[in-house]
């Protein structure tokens, strides 16, 4: 093989172990980037299989996401969170996959069960989180990239607004028309 | 009783971000309209429930490796040019790695892993200090005689396969050859490097890894 094992993220790791590993990763060290990514990669594919709907493009957007930042990681000063730094090149990757567009309007129907699986997790209430996904990922694209980031990432109108280039009033818009088209749909 | 709130007035009641001057209004309204609050708390329910999402999902370990070949041998923060700095070699050490993932690959590879293919064992390894031409030749030799003997076996079997599913699958074979020739031109003109031995590697092993995947399933469906 080419490479060697994944890492296995540890069950416990101590909360000032991020910013040390950072550290040691803008220094050139790929275990500690390893590392990190064993820490973030399940937050940035989660965004990115909500955005994409879709696992092989959320799949390669993720490598292309982690690569990007390797590249870039000496211009992370700590001002953001690390997890919002990696979602905001992740947005970027997406928005700038050349033919994303067309074929995730095109595959929001083709969303396979395990992908709606994967993120509806298996907890109690999955039915729910599972029509909730199938949902989700059936919203035009501007409207569930505005629902996902707002509504389940937590990030505000303004942020968004940054992190997509649309205007504040227009990521408004259309996290409001994401959540109209959920209700009708849930309702259904 | 005055027009309902409207669809922007609801979901900034619903996320608390209403203007203070709005703010009386909307609550004076509320007050005599149970349309209104309901729909402020069927907004709210569904906000509770999107939270409840998880927001952590593990990709697949591919990911990560696609991550170490093409992101952690670049040199980003150490500026010294090595091989992979090279584009053509760069996109051959991604295809090799994102190939597999591909959607048909991903489908073949599902298939139950305990059907033989009636492949030879893996060619053996070569040792990282003997990467002469020689060497090389012989891997590749070792190789070639693998793959010919997965080809043997599933041309018997690939009338079981769907069109759809052999035109994909020489897709994905046309790319890997192509990352391989890449790899394997590379390592003609340095054939002491470890790094594109194991790209060449790496991709005769993909190679055997479709081919193997795609005879196992054409045999369940035989």
């Amino acid at each position: 093989m080419l490479i060697s094992t994944v890492p296995e993220e540890p069950l416990i790791r101590p909360p000032d172990a991020e910013p040390e590993l950072i550290r040691r990763a803008q220094l050139g060290d790929s275990n500690a980037f390893d590392a990190l990514y064993a820490l973030t990669a399940g937050r940035v594919f989660a965004v990115l299989l909500r955005l994409c709907a879709d696992r092989d493009t959320a799949e390669r957007l993720t490598q292309d996401t982690f690569v990007l930042a390797w590249r870039r990681l000496d211009t992370f000063r700590g001002q953001s969170r690390f997890t919002s730094w990696l979602h905001r090149i992740a947005v970027n990757v997406m928005l700038q996959d050349s033919r994303a567009s067309e074929r995730r309007e095109s595959r929001v129907i083709a969303v396979s069960d395990d992908v709606l699986h994967a993120a509806a997790g298996r907890a109690s209430g999955s039915e729910l989180r599972l029509d909730l996904e199938w949902a989700i990922a059936r919203l035009p694209a501007g409207a569930r990239t505005a629902l996902v980031l707002h509504d389940i990432e937590g990030y505000t109108h303004d942020e968004i607004a940054a992190m997509t280039g649309v205007a504040q009033g227009t990521v408004k818009s259309q996290l409001h028309r994401a959540r109209r088209l959920l209700q009708e749909r849930l309702d259904r | 009783m005055k027009s309902h709130l409207d669809e922007q007035q609801l979901n900034d009641c619903a996320d608390d971000t209403l203007d203070p001057a709005d703010r009386g209004r909307a609550e004076a309204h509320l007050a005599a309209c149970d349309a209104c609050r309901a729909a402020i708390d069927r907004l709210r329910q569904l906000r509770s429930e999107l939270a409840s999402l998880p927001r952590s999902i593990t990709p697949p370990p591919h990911v990560l490796m696609g991550v170490r070949a093409m992101a952690l041998a670049a040199p980003a923060l150490h500026p010294e040019r090595r091989w992979y700095t090279r584009p053509p070699l760069l996109a051959a050490a991604a295809v090799l790695l994102v190939v597999i993932s591909s959607a048909t690959t991903a489908l073949l590879l599902r298939q139950p892993s305990g059907v033989g293919t009636g492949a030879t064992a893996p060619p053996p390894t070569l040792s990282t200090g003997s990467a002469g031409l020689v060497a090389v030749h012989a891997m590749e030799r070792s190789y070639e005689d693998a793959i010919a003997e997965v080809q043997r076996a599933l041309r018997e079997q690939q009338s079981s396969l769907a069109p759809e599913t052999l035109h994909v699958l020489q897709a994905n074979l046309d790319i890997v050859d192509r990352a391989l020739a890449e790899a394997r031109s590379a390592l003609r003109a340095d054939p002491g490097n470890d790094a594109l031995t194991a790209l060449v590697r790496s991709g005769y092993e993909r190679k055997l890894d479709v081919l193997r995947s795609a005879t196992s399933h054409a045999r369940a469906r035989s």
